[in-house]
């Protein structure tokens, strides 16, 4: 069939699309081979030299008119009604091979009386309309991996069914893959349901996570009808997840802000004002602010849910503008040690491979990652990999799905206590080193010998050994010898790792190990290899690459270094600081100390995503004046004295940078409600405060970004037109641009080695606090959950819940649902018990997607020694049985529907 | 028969096609309404390992073969190869498309030899006593024995073992003694289920896979039912099709929807109603099937209903003789 495809003829199919194994079910493709008997299914066989193929001939007419006839014998004929009316694979098939009667009639037995099933809130299952071509269970099983459907009953009764009574309860973690795969209405949106198919298609880039995963766009007018996974997407590959395929209604939500707001003070009503006003009155507060506190007294903070074109221009008006480098990212609180981590020992802040990568790894390990909920994309991808017989080495304090799910098992679960990351890496680096596994010819040809035999000797130390350190990690020495041993001699091992990573006191000290382990073993510089860190946010490389940090321009390049900055004076045309600027909790601290007083904040909610929230209130607090740009009063808009309303992916274009360094182009579907571009209000800002910046369009900021950065030289949105997308490095080398990094030799010349000595965290348990909390996501929310919290993704995850051992909970009387008070150094929150052993005991666990929660109020202060990410994955804690919200969480409440007030005041206060 | 009275020879067949292939496992898969088979086979399989002619040294000979017995759940499916090893792997007994063929890609997706209880069986005694003495019994292509079931109305039911060659009215009437009842033998159905229905114009055929093929009939396992003239044949067409909407695995549409269609039509044909075009409907349906099918269970259910109709008009509502 495929072969008929290519050749440019078609055959008549239902049970077959591209995306799926050929399954032979339907009987419609059939055809005629010379010399073979009977009729084959084209599907299903195989192509070969001389094969003389007749797809249409009068006998087959007459069998795929015979195959017809009894499908529609059980089909409900109210095409016209039909919500897939003209988009219907069934319809087409029928008008193909001539149907023009049903002589069996409609009195004999049929399922058109089955009931719909309508319990997920994004799609509807009915049966009635089912042709049973099994294509939604194959979705789930081969491209979702998750099992959740199956084919029930056999013969006539055979049904499509989710294992349990409907969709809702099952294990359907709502992808869409059976949607997509649907050929009939039977699986089917209910957008569209409700407003019918689509007139037209615009491809682009995902929100969410850091997959980066490629949609078409299909709408009616200005109206997104529904999110279809691309089939050209380069991360993606046509699936997708519950958050990019559904999870795009709160563009529209009622909660959105689209009016600029200002006010005095944070206990004042907002007043609606003109983006004129707005942007004139915070002009005149910063140029107040810096001539009365001086030019260090401001600062900005990006985010990585901003496109490369939003991050560049805040950074510039900072740095340009401003005239200070204070400016910082979101990646501070996520990834920067793998910025860090990663340039010290390779030379490049990136993961070094592609995703499609993973297909041809033998070994892979996943360390304080949960792929499955954090990259459900790539998870999938991971699994079909697993599925095909790779083996998996999961190092994580909690049993994440990937450890033990339909057909997938993890070889190795090391179930180490959280904040021993770096024992657990020198422990495997120690048997890889003392057990001659060591790939010596790589170490001496790609990386500096000197590093090398430095770190060798450390690791072998006795210290160093898995059993000197059993005791500290919790896992058995045996254990740990034999998952190092596989990932030394497996053949093809690739790491994957994520905040469980980086979000800890040692976080760049991991990912330092991480990197000695992969160059010491050769697992670099080729397909199905490689460091990989999972990005949170869907454009964190991006961010991160754009100059975030107080201390880079773009592309990575240090404020002290003259060259780069003499380049970017002259372009901007404006004097630049030498000096790295303040990170955000130095900001946040110089607050307090009543030293900074004003905050551009653009589309990030520090209250609710950093760590010790009354911290960062406090600081917000101090300030004199808070600019929020973003689509909702998030919580940091709650200390805001200006609020810029911000525009949704869908309503801008510019470009998203994925965890594989792929840069995807954001296109506008439709009119921001805003009014405005997000860089646009930038550009309106840094106008109001004399610099103007003469761009007309997004893609004119990434022709001054490509212009100005080497890695970014090939980039345009020309460029992206024509190959979809493209990984960075993209230059006059690589004008297409780099799938995997690091080939022939390292970015920085030769790999380096470094110590990665273990020092224990001094938060502690003790008595007193004899937990460790540690936290993490889950699959149908996102982050702060601004985004899903305003979707019907609450149906999944209406509220945060603290994972408890049985055992733990049983020493403090804590039962299923009861509420929980959570008392840490920092502070104290109250959450429902979900009693599970997925937790090891003495390990708490909680999400963070409910600001409520305030799983950042108990959170503490430290931080990477490198980068200050903060230790959010442990903190010492007690628990016990309460029977009221924690004092923060009532404060919180009065706080935040005051806050609300205020704002719908304010648009009530308008209409009239 | 072979699996109660002598379950040895079969494990040796096996232990023998292991090694000939190179394999090292064996299953015996067992519908499990054959509890004393089940019984017996076990007990073998275990004096076989005790005695060292299972396991990891084969009699000593360094080689390996491990044999073990599935219990079926009894679709009559599950004897079609590919979904035999469907539900091997514990999966639904639904059958798979072809190629790859099992020798190819089997169990597991291993290269897997799939065959009969009677196959296996009878290759320690070709090893024995040499192809020419199984070559010695049979006819044409067709060799060596066949354990032939008699039922139905037969006065003496039960199985004979015969050489191919032997023909039905011998078997019929020599071993079976005749009809039951005392009245004429008017049709039998040859090879299960599934097989054509023969007039008595037929009866002096051999039992011989070719000569049977060519009279558009099976031989198949070789299970023949009798019936006397008191059969009516459209009641056995429409048997035919309910016997695969039972037991139709239901992936491919031609027999999942076109089983129950069948019998629909057969009802109405049966009525009466809207005679002719419910006959030329039935005659298309089997069309579909025996053409679009995907395994022999839909493939072959149009054998049993069109053999019926065209030996049998007058029980169709249609004069001897009539072709509709």
């Amino acid at each position: 069939m495929h072969a008929a495809m290519v050749a440019g003829v078609t055959v008549p199919k239902l049970c077959a699309t591209d995306s799926l194994d050929p399954y032979g079910s339907c009987r419609l493709c059939l055809v005629e081979i010379e010399g073979r008997r009977g009729y084959p299914a084209s599907c299903t066989t195989p192509v070969a030299e001389g094969l003389k193929v007749k797809t249409q001939t009068p006998k087959l007419a007459d069998i795929r008119k015979g195959v017809m006839e009894l499908y529609i014998s059980d089909h409900p004929l109210d095409c016209l009604t039909c919500a897939t009316n003209g988009d219907c694979e069934l319809q087409d098939m029928a008008g193909a091979v001539g149907l023009r009667e049903v002589r069996y009639g409609y009195d004999g037995e049929n399922h058109l009386k089955s009931e719909k099933d309508t319990s997920n809130p994004y799609f509807q299952f009915d049966p009635s309309k089912c042709i049973v071509c099994s294509r939604c269970v194959r979705a789930c099983e081969e491209v979702q991996g998750t099992f959740a459907l199956t084919i029930q009953g056999r013969g006539f009764e055979s049904k499509v069914a989710p294992g349990v009574e409907n969709f809702m309860d099952s294990e359907c973690v709502s992808c869409g893959a059976c949607v997509q795969a649907c050929p009939t209405a039977t699986l089917i949106e209910k957008s569209v349901v409700d407003h019918g198919v689509p007139e037209h298609s615009v491809t682009t880039t995902c929100a969410y996570c850091g997959v980066g995963c490629s949609f078409d766009a299909q709408m009616k007018g200005e109206e997104v009808i529904r999110m279809i996974p691309s089939k050209n997407g380069g991360a993606n590959h046509g699936h997708s997840c519950v958050k990019g395929r559904f999870a795009w209604g709160y563009a529209t939500h009622q909660d959105r802000i689209t009016t600029p707001m200002i006010r005095k003070s944070i206990h004042d009503a907002w007043t609606e004002v003109s983006w004129d006003e707005a942007i004139k009155y915070a002009a005149s507060e910063i140029t107040r602010i810096q001539g009365k506190y001086g030019k260090e007294a401001i600062g900005g903070i990006t985010s990585s849910r901003c496109t490369n074109e939003e991050v560049y221009v805040t950074q510039k008006l900072i740095r340009a503008v401003l005239g200070t480098n204070n400016v910082d990212t979101c990646a501070r609180v996520c990834h920067s040690p793998t910025g860090y981590g990663l340039k010290q020992t390779l030379g490049e802040s990136a993961g070094t491979q592609t995703f499609d990568s993973v297909m041809k790894s033998d070994v892979i390990v996943v360390m304080g990652a949960n792929p499955t909920d954090g990259h459900p994309v790539f998870g999938s991808q991971m699994k079909r990999r697993l599925r095909e017989g790779a083996k998996l080495i999961v190092i994580d304090p909690r049993a994440i799905d990937l450890v033990s799910s339909p057909h997938v098992k993890a070889d190795f679960h090391l179930k180490l206590r959280p904040g021993t990351n770096v024992a657990m890496i020198a422990a495997m680096s120690h048997v890889i080193a003392t057990e001659g596994l060591i790939d010596e010819a790589f170490v001496k040809e790609r990386c500096e010998w000197d590093s090398f035999q430095v770190w060798r000797d450390f690791v072998s130390k006795p210290q160093n050994s898995p059993e000197a350190l059993s005791e500290e990690l919790g896992v058995p020495a045996d254990e740990v010898r034999a998952a190092a041993r596989l990932y030394a001699t497996g053949g093809n091992a690739a790491i994957y790792y994520g905040l469980g990573v980086t979000e800890h006191s040692q976080g760049s000290t991991t990912v330092m190990g991480i990197a000695n382990l992969a160059m010491a073993t050769a697992n670099l510089g080729r397909e199905g290899v490689g460091v990989n860190p999972l990005r949170g946010q869907n454009n964190v490389q991006g961010s991160c690459d754009m100059g975030s940090m107080p201390h880079e321009f773009p592309g990575y390049r240090h404020v002290s270094d003259d060259a780069t900055r003499a380049l970017f004076q002259t372009a901007w045309g404006r004097p630049l600081s030498s000096e790295p600027g303040l990170r955000i909790p130095n900001m946040l601290d110089s607050a307090i100390e009543g030293n900074f007083k004003a905050l551009y904040c653009v589309g990030e909610d520090i209250v609710q995503s950093d760590p010790n929230t009354q911290h960062v209130t406090h600081a917000l607090e101090s300030m004199e004046c808070v600019i929020v740009q973003d689509l909702f009063l998030n919580e940091t808009a709650m200390y805001a004295h200006v609020f810029f309303p911000g525009a949704s992916f869908l309503e801008k274009s510019g470009t998203f940078t994925n965890a594989e360094r792929r840069i995807s182009p954001v296109r506008r579907v439709m009119t921001p409600k805003n009014g405005y571009e997000d860089w646009e209000v930038t550009a309106k800002l840094a106008e109001a405060l004399g610099y103007a910046m003469h761009y007309n369009h997004a893609s004119d900021i990434l022709d001054e970004i490509a212009a100005l950065t080497p890695t970014f030289k090939g980039v345009s949105f020309k460029k992206l037109d024509e190959l979809g997308s493209v990984q960075w490095p993209c230059d006059d080398a690589n004008p297409a641009g780099t799938p995997t990094m690091h080939i022939d030799e390292f970015v920085r010349g030769k790999g380096k080695f470094f110590i990665t000595e273990y020092v224990p965290t001094t938060e502690k348990v003790n008595a007193k606090y004899p937990l460790i909390l540690t936290t993490g996501r889950i699959l149908s929310q996102y982050n702060v959950g601004a985004q899903t919290r305003r979707t019907n993704n609450t149906a999944w995850h209406a509220e945060d819940l603290i994972e408890i051992h049985p055992h733990d909970a049983e020493d403090r009387g804590i039962n299923e649902g009861d509420w929980v008070g959570i008392t840490s150094r920092a502070g104290e929150t109250v959450l429902r018990a979900k009693i599970t052993e997925r937790v090891q005991p003495g390990v708490v666990y909680t999400t963070f997607h409910h600001p409520e929660s305030g799983a950042n109020v108990i959170t503490t202060d430290n931080s990477d020694w490198a980068t200050n990410c903060p230790e959010f994955k442990v903190t010492a804690v007690q628990l016990n049985k309460v029977s009221q919200l924690s004092d923060w969480q009532r404060q919180y409440k009065a706080f935040s529907d005051e806050q609300i007030g205020f704002v719908q005041n304010a648009k009530a206060e308008a209409k009239i | 028969m072979i699996m109660e009275g002598d379950p040895l020879v079969l494990i040796e067949g096996m232990t023998i096609a292991g090694l000939a292939v190179g394999a090292t496992q064996g299953y015996i898969y067992l519908r499990s309404e054959y509890p004393d088979a089940l019984v017996t086979l076990n007990e073998a399989i275990a004096n076989a390992y005790k005695a060292g002619y299972l396991g990891a040294n084969i009699s000593g000979s360094g080689k390996q073969f491990d044999l073990e017995v599935r219990r079926a759940a009894g679709a009559y499916v599950c004897g079609e190869e590919t979904s035999l090893l469907e539900s091997l792997e514990g999966k639904r007994g639904i059958v798979r498309f072809k190629p790859p063929l099992p020798a190819i890609e089997g169990l597991f997706g291993k290269p897997t030899v799939v065959n009969n209880v009677i196959s296996l069986a009878t290759v320690p005694i070709v090893l024995d006593k040499g192809g020419k003495y199984y070559q010695d019994f049979g006819m044409g292509r067709s060799r060596g024995t066949l354990p032939i079931q008699l039922a139905g109305n037969v006065k003496q039911c039960g199985l004979v073992e015969k050489a191919f060659g032997v023909t039905l009215r011998e078997l019929l009437y020599d071993f079976g003694g005749g009809s039951a009842s005392g009245k004429p033998i008017r049709a039998v159905q040859v090879g299960g289920p599934l097989g054509s229905y023969l007039p008595e114009s037929q009866f002096d055929t051999p039992l011989d896979y070719e000569k049977f093929t060519e009279i558009w009939a099976v031989l198949g396992h070789g299970g023949i039912v009798a019936f006397d003239e008191t059969v009516d044949m459209a009641k056995m067409a429409r048997y035919a099709f309910e016997f695969c909407a039972i037991e139709s695995c239901g992936k491919c549409t031609p027999c999942r929807i076109g089983s129950t269609r069948g019998v629909e039509v057969m009802d109405k044909i049966i009525e009466g109603k809207d005679h002719a075009k419910n006959m030329e409907l039935v005659r298309d349906l089997s069309d579909t099937m025996l053409n679009g099918s995907l395994c022999a269970l839909g493939g072959m259910t149009p054998y049993p209903v069109l053999s019926a109709i065209n030996h049998f008009p007058e029980d169709f509502g249609l004069k001897k003789g009539q072709v509709a």
